[in-house]
């Protein structure tokens, strides 16, 4: 809300780091009032509404989170500039989805942003990963955010209070296994 | 193998390393099986860092309506009075400073004067006094100080004999640990004694798939969450504006115990105005965050607040006797 915002190579450096670095920075992003301007008033102008466009900017803050995380936002732009085509990018799939229930304006002149360089779990994946997750106990779900988040095993333990990071490992490894067997008998084809 | 196959997965090998795998995999159906499964894991530990995200920026959603807005369900009304307001108020707190000022004043004059008329010495028998004998000169050493759980006791004890008829002030009780509420229970109490959803509720005009929500519905009743979340979820991108489908989501989601997830669609429902379906969504926040205590204290006492501030809430009752019960 205030001016002092952390610098692009702060923010990056923090999402890459993960824990609580990454919460800060990811915060410190969703916090910015000229941000939520900015994308407000594209979606406004776009036929959104403020509903809308909150949603996407929170849509546009996973995406972002995610290309950082994997290199793929290499730093040839501004964050923030990034941010919004991910967001406008992501308005335009949005009213192509609603496109197919209701009458889309086909009339209407939109200025597609570029598609940015994201996989996004389409809606079909990501309910069958869905289900299987939530055959998964919500210890492993906790244990397994914290690993894809790159928190170490010492961190690990400190947060799920195991005895030593040995024992996060072990968890790990188990809760793994037990993911890809769910995986593996649900839903590959 | 199994290193490598992450590394893979992780788009973390170099060009070289890359082609080689993929090479590797085009020979081996076994191996190329086995990646789909690790590239199908880390997709579904992505959502789980998504849905960890999103709960997160719920919360910061709250923290900006907290920082910026009134108090929910008061609007901020900018009143000519406002100034006339504090100087009443300045007056106020003058006039009863002054009073406060006279009464102490006052019992003094009244005490002082027996005292001095009498000249009878006190005795040295409060307990600050005991527990810091002044030396005297020509006097015995005062005995070593006593331990204070002693002294205590002496203190708590009725004096069996009182030489001098000075009051002893009353030690207060010790402080009573209450034990918490059990927050689980209150909030499965408060909740299945609300009807949230009406299990003989039919479509509104504007649900574009009144049959869809009916199959939802009767999921729901029958206990069936996951079957209806999904038609939920169909209903809601067909028409992400739909109030009923969105409502019965959120108790789906409730009901099988994600009531994390449940946050964000009550969210927007008690953020649509003051109608019937708001007001059933600031009484289920309520409780999804009384879920979630003691962490999200501050969160529930804003929605509890928000709910004793309007005596027509249609939960203002519960929200009181709630509040109660957690001693707030």
């Amino acid at each position: 809300m205030s001016g002092n915002h952390l610098t692009d190579e702060a923010l990056t450096g923090a999402i890459r780091k993960g824990g609580q670095a990454r919460e800060a920075a990811l915060k410190d992003i969703y916090l910015r009032a000229g941000l939520r301007e900015t994308v407000l008033k594209y979606i406004l102008e776009h036929g959104g509404s403020r509903q809308d466009a909150q949603d996407v900017f929170q849509e546009a803050l996973l995406i972002l989170d995610k290309s950082i995380r994997e290199g793929r936002f290499e730093g040839r732009s501004m964050v923030s500039t990034y941010f919004v085509g991910i967001a406008k990018w992501h308005w335009v799939t949005v009213r192509r989805q609603r496109s197919r229930f209701t009458t889309y304006e086909a009339t209407e002149q939109e200025s597609l942003a570029d598609e940015p360089d994201v996989q996004v779990i389409q809606e079909e994946e990501r309910t069958i990963l869905q289900n299987a997750l939530n055959q998964l106990g919500g210890r492993c779900k906790e244990l397994l955010t914290y690993y894809q988040l790159d928190y170490s095993m010492q961190e690990i333990a400190q947060k799920m209070q195991y005895e030593n990071p040995d024992v996060a490992k072990k968890e790990a490894y188990r809760c793994r296994n037990r993911l890809r067997d769910i995986l593996t008998t649900n839903i590959i084809d | 193998m199994e290193e490598k196959i992450d590394k893979y997965v992780r788009n973390a090998m170099n060009a070289t390393e890359k082609s080689a795998f993929e090479a590797e995999m085009a020979k081996q159906a076994d191996l190329a099986a086995t990646v789909k499964v690790y590239q199908a894991e880390y997709k579904a530990m992505d959502l789980l860092v998504e849905t960890d995200l999103k709960l997160k920026m719920s919360n910061w959603e709250d923290e900006i309506t907290l920082m910026n807005a009134p108090p929910i369900g008061m609007t901020v009304k900018k009143s000519p009075y406002k100034r006339l307001y504090w100087a009443l108020s300045a007056a106020a707190i003058l006039v009863l400073g002054l009073v406060g000022w006279w009464f102490l004043k006052a019992p003094t004059a009244v005490l002082e004067t027996p005292v001095l008329a009498k000249e009878t010495p006190t005795k040295p028998n409060t307990p600050s006094q005991s527990m810091n004998p002044i030396p005297k000169p020509g006097l015995p050493k005062p005995s070593p100080r006593v331990d204070i759980p002693k002294i205590a006791e002496q203190e708590s004890r009725p004096p069996t004999k009182t030489p001098t008829p000075l009051p002893v002030p009353n030690k207060p009780p010790p402080p009573t640990r209450v034990p918490p509420p059990d927050y689980q229970a209150l909030a499965a109490t408060y909740y299945n004694n609300t009807e949230f959803i009406k299990k003989t509720a039919k479509p509104s005009k504007q649900a574009p798939m009144g049959i869809v929500y009916g199959q939802a519905l009767d999921s729901y009743t029958s206990g069936q969450y996951q079957e209806a979340a999904k038609l939920l979820k169909t209903l809601l991108k067909a028409n992400p504006n739909e109030v009923q489908s969105r409502e019965l989501l959120a108790h789906t989601l409730y009901k099988s115990g994600k009531h994390a997830e449940a946050i964000p669609y009550l969210r927007r429902l008690a953020g649509a105005g003051s109608n019937a379906s708001a007001q059933r969504a600031d009484w289920a926040l309520a409780l999804a965050y009384l879920r979630q205590m003691p962490a999200q204290k501050t969160l529930l006492t804003q929605y509890l607040n928000k709910i004793n501030a309007n005596p027509r809430h249609l939960y203002h009752a519960q929200a009181k006797r709630l509040a109660g019960d957690l001693g707030f």
